[in-house]
């Protein structure tokens, strides 16, 4: 696994970024952290135990509905696979 | 509902409001909108956005269909899209997306060979409208832009009139002054009256114009209403209406611009 | 009159007590240096427990935070409150209470004798050599000054605060029989700050749609006809709708009567126009406004009281179309512009609850989410303005109207418009965002909203 990254700090988007690690560990900073916070942390979750993978995942959200969220953790992902 | 509009792939927040500027197409856009390291990116967002979309009017324009557009296919045949928009659009390019789906195909005729086999690609089933894409067409061509789209004249007339022959939309080339919204409407204006069915749109901004040029105005409306009317009237083949001379054609204009005003209504 | 030169001379002449309460315009809004220089000469002399009775608080005041702190200020009066002042209350810095009134609530508790003003510090563009004064003659021109009028009748001292003595007036604002004193200081603000921020037309394109489908609710319920009387804000949906409500005026050739409120440069282009008869201002939010008071005789300027008053029959009463923002809009219809979601004070009513209290057609606009926070909610977290006074809301995703209305739902029922329930508004938007963490509100009390009768509609908490 290598580090790797997707999506934005632009309004509605997360910027997730993705490093190798032993403990799964969920970093994350959002303009909504109060309210979307779990949300959020659910979402990357979900991803993780789907994909069966232990890593380090850090999100920087500006507002991204769930779906949003998903696809940069996945598309972050595949990239840390792949490259 | 006269526009189709292009939406950039990778971008949430455009995505998640493309919805809400009445546009008659909403294209997603995996293509030119989207840079070559963000591709994967677009592809995983828009699947996930499609999963629990209602949205009546997507399509998706793909990647080449001989390297990554087949592969863009499989992956959202299944979801609730309407269909493909078909960049390079040739008759080999449209056998090819064939084999893959049924669902509803928007070719863009943008290469010389295109505007000569526009009619053969016209005629794949499933093809809704086409779509004329002048500024690939002029850069293949080493042509600059022009204003007045001189450049341009045979490829839209030629559209006009075959997508008038199969019946399906045609759609003219974006008008790429995004800031420029005077120049949007004589555009337009233009469009509507060589006959273009629509107009494609690169920025949201870009939609209520295009609606208000191709939308009958009301002395249009009423104007029909009168033909109509007099013809119910009249047992002669042609009289007058207003001084005007009205035959039979000009009755069934009559009737599609009343059937126009009505889906504008309505939608 | 004598001209005094500087607070230390001033202060000699007057009797400062603890617990006064000193008060102040906002016309200078955030090139103000006027508030900041009294309180903390004030402070300086070790008077304690003011309570501070300012129009508009803004982020340029952030240097009495520490006099909130110190206990010099314990108390403040206003009609909105923004920045680090504001932050500091939320924080709860008073240790008295914060009180925020309207523009119309505000003039209504002093000419009632509820709020009682001990001095009231004007600050003014020019004054003449008999003592009257105005806010545009001089070298800082702040716009007709009418928030500031009551305060200068009914406070028990008035001191003007200018950097401009000359000899004849264009037109008085405030006469010089309600004048005490004339402080005259080299500078009473930054002319750049004052003008609130450009006041640009939105380009973004959610916003262009609400705002066109704000024209619509006006044309389809009847409001779109001569006579027509407007008031709109001064942020960029708000201007998006006098744009596209100029060209519908145009294109029908309608001549409304009046528009009124804060005036912009856009606004007198419409009375130019021959848009409309007459402008009411009650402050101008650049120069151009303020140039067209000078050339224009039915552009008139009004004070708070003749604006927004309750009891001394307010223009509002005779408006007819009102645009209003909202930072949450709950299933009742009722607004706030007070705090953010998260009960941060960020605001205030200003003249919303008054505007929507009169107008015959009060219409929020607003999108349906901001970067995943609903505007629609289930219930407000802090009431500004009730929801019997607010007629429509318009989103990018529907049209709501007041079940109160029912003339206006019966008018909007062939409308070409998406109009749906509040409640299928706010089913959306919690559609669209997820699922939300409740948080737990556990603060003090730290005031109340007032409203422009002075009923209290609502308790402040700190965060």
């Amino acid at each position: 696994m290598e580090l790797s990254q997707a999506g934005t700090i632009e309004s509605n988007d997360c910027l997730v970024m993705i490093s190798p690690s032993e403990k799964l560990v969920i970093e994350i900073e959002s303009i909504v952290f109060e309210k979307f916070g779990n949300a959020i942390e659910q979402v990357v979750r979900d991803v993780l135990n789907e994909q069966k993978t232990i890593c380090k995942v850090k999100v920087v959200d500006k507002g991204a509905y769930d779906y949003t969220v998903r696809a940069r953790v996945i598309t972050a992902l595949r990239r840390a696979k792949n490259e | 509902m006269s526009s189709y509009l292009f939406i950039p792939g990778n971008n949430p927040g455009m995505i998640q409001s493309a919805h809400v500027f009445e546009a008659k197409g909403i294209i997603f856009d995996l293509e030119d909108a989207v840079s070559v390291n963000d591709k994967d990116s677009a592809r995983d967002l828009l699947f996930e956005f499609l999963k629990d979309s209602k949205l009546p009017n997507v399509y998706i324009r793909i990647n080449d269909i001989f390297v990554d557009g087949k592969d863009e296919i499989s992956r959202f045949d299944k979801f609730n899209i309407r269909g493909y928009m078909i960049p390079k659009a040739s008759v080999d390019v449209m056998n090819e997306v064939r084999k893959y789906t049924d669902k509803e195909l928007l070719p863009i005729i943008e290469t010389p060979e295109a505007v000569l086999t526009m009619k053969e690609v016209g005629e794949f089933s499933n093809v809704v409208g086409m779509l004329l894409g002048g500024e690939d067409l002029t850069a293949n061509m080493d042509i600059v832009r022009t204003e007045s789209d001189v450049e341009l004249k045979y490829a839209r007339h030629k559209l006009v009139m075959v997508c008038a022959y199969l019946d399906i939309d045609s759609i003219d080339t974006p008008y790429t002054d995004t800031l420029n919204e005077d120049g949007l409407e004589k555009a337009a204006t233009e469009s509507k009256e060589i006959g273009m069915r629509a107009r494609s749109s690169i920025h949201p901004n870009q939609v209520p114009i295009i609606n208000d040029v191709f939308r009958p105005s009301d002395s249009e409306i009423e104007f029909a209403q009168k033909i109509i009317k007099a013809s119910e009237l009249n047992d002669t083949g042609v009289f007058s209406v207003d001084g005007k001379m009205v035959d039979l054609p000009i009755i069934i204009r009559a009737k599609n611009i009343l059937k126009k005003a009505e889906f504008y209504e309505n939608n | 009159m004598k001209t005094i030169k500087s607070y230390d001379e001033l202060f000699n002449l007057l009797d400062l007590q603890n617990s006064i309460t000193v008060s102040f315009h906002h016309h200078l809004r955030n090139g103000d240096y006027v508030l900041n220089n009294t309180m903390l000469k004030l402070a300086e002399l070790n008077i304690r427990d003011i309570t501070l009775a300012a129009s508009g608080v803004f982020p340029c005041h952030k240097p009495i935070v520490p006099l909130l702190n110190n206990g010099t200020i314990s108390s403040i009066y206003c009609n909105y409150l923004n920045g680090p002042v504001a932050k500091a209350v939320s924080n709860g810095a008073l240790e008295g209470k914060l009180v925020m009134q309207t523009h119309g609530g505000r003039p209504r508790s002093i000419e009632a004798g509820e709020l009682v003003i001990d001095y009231a510090f004007i600050a003014v563009s020019a004054v003449d050599k008999l003592g009257n004064a105005n806010g545009v003659d001089g070298k800082t021109v702040l716009g007709p000054i009418g928030y500031s009028i009551s305060d200068s009748i009914y406070a028990k001292t008035t001191i003007l605060v200018t950097d401009s003595i000359i000899d004849e007036l264009s037109f008085k604002e405030i006469d010089s029989k309600n004048v005490d004193y004339i402080l005259l200081l080299d500078e009473i603000g930054n002319q750049n700050l004052i003008q609130s921020g450009t006041t640009t037309i939105t380009k973004n394109p959610v916003s262009l749609k609400i705002a066109r489908d704000t024209i619509k609710v006006i044309e389809d319920t009847g409001y779109l006809k001569n006579g027509l009387s407007f008031q709109t804000g001064a942020g960029g949906t708000s201007l998006a709708v006098a744009k596209y409500l100029k060209q519908k005026m145009l294109d029908g050739s309608i001549k409304g009567s009046f528009a009124s409120g804060g005036i912009t440069g856009y606004i007198v282009e419409m009375l130019e126009m021959g848009l409309f008869e007459e402008l009411f201002d009650v402050q101008c939010f650049d120069l151009d406004a303020v140039a067209s008071i000078k050339r224009n005789k039915n552009h008139h300027i009004m004070t708070a009281s003749e604006y927004a008053n309750p009891d001394a029959n307010p223009i509002v009463d005779k408006l007819d179309i009102m645009i209003l923002g909202a930072a949450e809009i709950d299933l009742d219809f009722n607004v706030n512009v007070t705090t953010d979601s998260y009960g941060n004070i960020m605001g205030g009513s200003g003249g919303h609850s008054d505007t929507a209290a009169g107008s015959k057609l009060a219409i929020v606009v607003t999108n349906l989410v901001k970067a995943r926070t609903p505007i629609v909610v289930d219930k407000v977290l802090t009431k500004t303005t009730p929801g019997s006074s607010i007629d429509i809301l318009v989103t990018e995703y529907g049209v709501a109207v007041n079940p109160l209305r029912e003339d206006l739902i019966l008018k909007l029922s062939n409308s070409e418009l998406n109009i749906m329930t509040i409640q299928e508004l706010r089913d959306i938007a919690k559609g669209l965002v997820g699922q939300e963490s409740t948080s737990n509100r556990d603060g003090k009390l730290i005031g109340y909203v007032e409203y422009r009768d002075g009923s209290i509609i609502d308790k402040l908490y700190s965060i």
